[in-house]
């Protein structure tokens, strides 16, 4: 591994924790808590169901990538450990998905205006680094996926996210103006 | 089985879903699972509604 790549993920995580860091402040100074207030029975319910959905998922998703890979094709599709958090990131997913359709993403005191906003930047963060590792074509390596595929696959994920929140959010000012 | 006793009751004192959830500390989309009857509150949520909306157990909750 090259010095600059180095560098760029020691910048990647000091810059990752600070935001956290702020948003956790922020968080705690206006409402008590540190994601921004507190869920109700009905929404740690389901929480609970959806960790475990994501769970499994992950679970699942990395039994049938070892089938894949050493039973099936006998030869590495991905680079050592990105395949685990490809299935974490899948897993981490699926948790957010089913929080967001049962209503259990935001908390009581929650503005979905703030996810927006959180979930956009994250999401155009990543398109830099994915259009440049696409363009210098280091992406796929003698046919096996390189860590270089993160910020896409973070990309992805994220602006999936969003899409649902999006979604959610005109579901749920339907559902106020029916009321 | 939706809870018709408790839209009633609400709607009796002029309250939206979201005033009652406030009023509460739950989130809208809770009451409107209860008045649906997706969820089954827990009987501290039960009182707490009770509570709220000036009605007893019995009178809001009971089969």
């Amino acid at each position: 591994m090259s010095t600059s790549y180095l560098w760029g993920v020691a910048v990647g995580v000091i810059v990752g924790v600070i935001i956290v860091a702020l948003i956790f402040t922020y968080n705690k100074k206006k409402t008590g808590t540190v994601v921004g207030g507190d869920f109700d029975e009905r929404q740690q319910l389901l929480r609970g169901k959806a960790f475990q959905a994501g769970f499994f998922t992950m679970l699942i998703l990395s039994f049938l990538y070892w089938v894949l890979v050493r039973l099936v094709l006998q030869r590495p599709l991905m680079e050592d450990g990105l395949s685990a958090l490809i299935c974490v990131l899948v897993g981490v997913g699926v948790f957010g998905f089913d929080c967001i359709l049962h209503d259990a993403f935001f908390t009581v005191q929650n503005k979905p205006k703030n996810y927006i906003i959180l979930f956009t930047a994250t999401t155009i963060s990543q398109i830099p680094a994915a259009i440049n590792n696409l363009r210098d074509g280091t992406v796929i390596q003698n046919g096996v996926l390189t860590f270089l595929a993160v910020p896409i696959v973070c990309g992805v994920l994220f602006l999936s996210i969003l899409t649902a929140i999006i979604c959610k959010v005109l579901a749920m000012r339907k559902e106020d103006a029916e009321e | 089985m939706k809870n018709l006793r408790l839209k009633a009751a609400r709607a009796g004192l002029d309250l939206s879903q979201q005033e009652l959830a406030e009023r509460v500390g739950v989130s809208r989309q809770t009451i409107s699972a209860i008045e649906k009857g997706d969820y089954n509150p827990t009987i501290h949520l039960c009182i707490a509604i009770c509570k709220a909306l000036g009605k007893t157990l019995d009178e809001l909750f009971w089969e």
